[in-house]
């Protein structure tokens, strides 16, 4: 189910007044892709409950929602995303093999190129993905996504756990460089 | 770009999320204090927003909005979003003035160490509105009436709810009291539900809350 940001920012807007119904809404309106990026990073038990307090915090922190810092849906699926997260981390270290089911990272078995609808800032940033190296591209997603950590990554790749921090930087710091020239 | 360049990674990274545990809850703890960190950490999210899109949407187990609406008790408000809204309290309109220099004055005079609470106890805009303060460490709280005057007949009580226990009561609110101990265990009182009843002057009789809660909630932890 989609919304358009605007709708989603006046929810959040009754909901700082505290708004039950719009919460509900919101809740209709966006759960599905909140849940969708939360189950990707923890199994099922975990995310159902991860799922449940990113919506208090929502709750709680709606008024301190800003336009100027990106739309409703990302603010919304950041919140989600940390919550899972930092669940994520308290596990036993899962090795990518050992992650969810359901979704491969862009990148890896989709081409994230090929998506239609895009926003411009979503397709500024699959520029940017794409000059990096396939490899470095692929951990990238595989964090968002996925929330590898450096250690799943450094065993997946092969590779030292330092040096996986090393390349992880240096991808960021190209995609910001990209990004902002 | 005036942070450190150490600290620019740490930020990307938090966002992208592959710090480990104790390297999260560092930055976390961190951003609260640093502004320019967490200024940081705010633009690598919004840099990295946009994957969101191609996230394929999964429908939740049914059930699960019921959960989160019983969750919704009161309002408490972590303290890293407490300071952001005190500022903009400081400047709102009538209505809020009261309970925005309570917070003001409670974030003003107090230190904040990572043990340390604060909650804003209030259901709804026009309802009572309590300031309480846990400290962890020291098992103390204090806790004080903003915006809510109870009846001449009658006082407002705190209460302590353990998990599977019954209320039991933490005294009556007024607005001179100060820290108070707790008698409960560091477990007990992170994980408690507290609640505000309206009691005959004094408090309960019989040590039981004689009607439902004004306000329910419980604590948020500051930094996670």
């Amino acid at each position: 189910m989609t919304s358009s940001p605007d709708e989603l920012a006046a929810l959040l807007g009754k909901i700082a007044a505290k708004d039950r119904a719009a919460f509900a809404a919101l809740y209709r309106a966006t759960s599905a892709k909140l849940y969708g990026v939360i189950a990707r990073i923890l199994v099922h038990g975990d995310a159902s409950e991860a799922l449940q307090e990113a919506y208090v915090k929502i709750w709680q922190r709606a008024g301190d929602y800003d336009a100027a810092r990106g739309s409703p849906l990302a603010w919304m699926a950041t919140i989600a995303r940390n919550r899972a997260l930092d669940e994520a981390r308290k596990r036993r270290p899962l090795s990518l093999e050992d992650m969810p089911e359901g979704f491969e990272p862009a990148g890896e078995s989709e081409d994230p190129l090929a998506s239609r609808e895009r926003s411009e800032a979503y397709a500024a940033l699959l520029r940017c993905l794409e000059r990096l190296e396939p490899d470095k591209r692929a951990m990238v997603l595989a964090a968002y996504y996925r929330g590898a950590s450096r250690e799943a990554l450094a065993a997946r790749y092969n590779a030292p756990v330092g040096t996986v921090k090393t390349w992880l930087r240096r991808s960021l710091a190209d995609l910001r460089d990209c990004l902002s020239s | 770009m005036s942070l450190h360049p150490d600290d620019e990674g740490l930020a990307a990274e938090y966002a992208l999320g592959t710090l480990d545990a104790e390297e999260r809850a560092a930055v976390a703890a961190r951003r609260l204090r640093e502004p320019e960190l967490d200024a940081a950490i705010a633009a690598w999210e919004q840099r990295l927003a946009p994957l969101i899109e191609a996230a394929p949407e999964l429908a939740p187990p049914p059930g699960l909005f019921a959960r989160i609406e019983a969750r919704l008790g009161g309002e408490v408000v972590e303290l890293a979003t407490l300071r952001a809204r005190a500022a903009r309290w400081r400047a709102a309109a009538v209505g809020a003035g009261a309970l925005a220099a309570a917070l003001a004055f409670v974030l003003a005079t107090r230190p904040t160490p990572p043990h340390q609470f604060v909650a804003v106890l209030q259901k709804s805009p026009d309802a009572p509105a309590f300031v309480m303060t846990v400290d962890i460490d020291r098992l103390e709280f204090s806790v004080r009436p903003v915006a809510a005057q109870a009846p001449a007949d009658k006082s407002y009580e705190l209460w302590i709810i353990a998990p599977n226990a019954a209320p039991k009561s933490l005294g009556v609110i007024d607005a001179a009291t100060g820290e108070r101990p707790l008698t409960e265990d560091k477990g007990i009182v992170r994980e408690a539900t507290y609640a505000v009843t309206v009691e005959p002057k004094g408090g309960s009789p019989d040590g039981k809350p004689s009607g439902a809660p004004v306000f329910f909630g419980k604590l948020a932890p500051v930094g996670r």
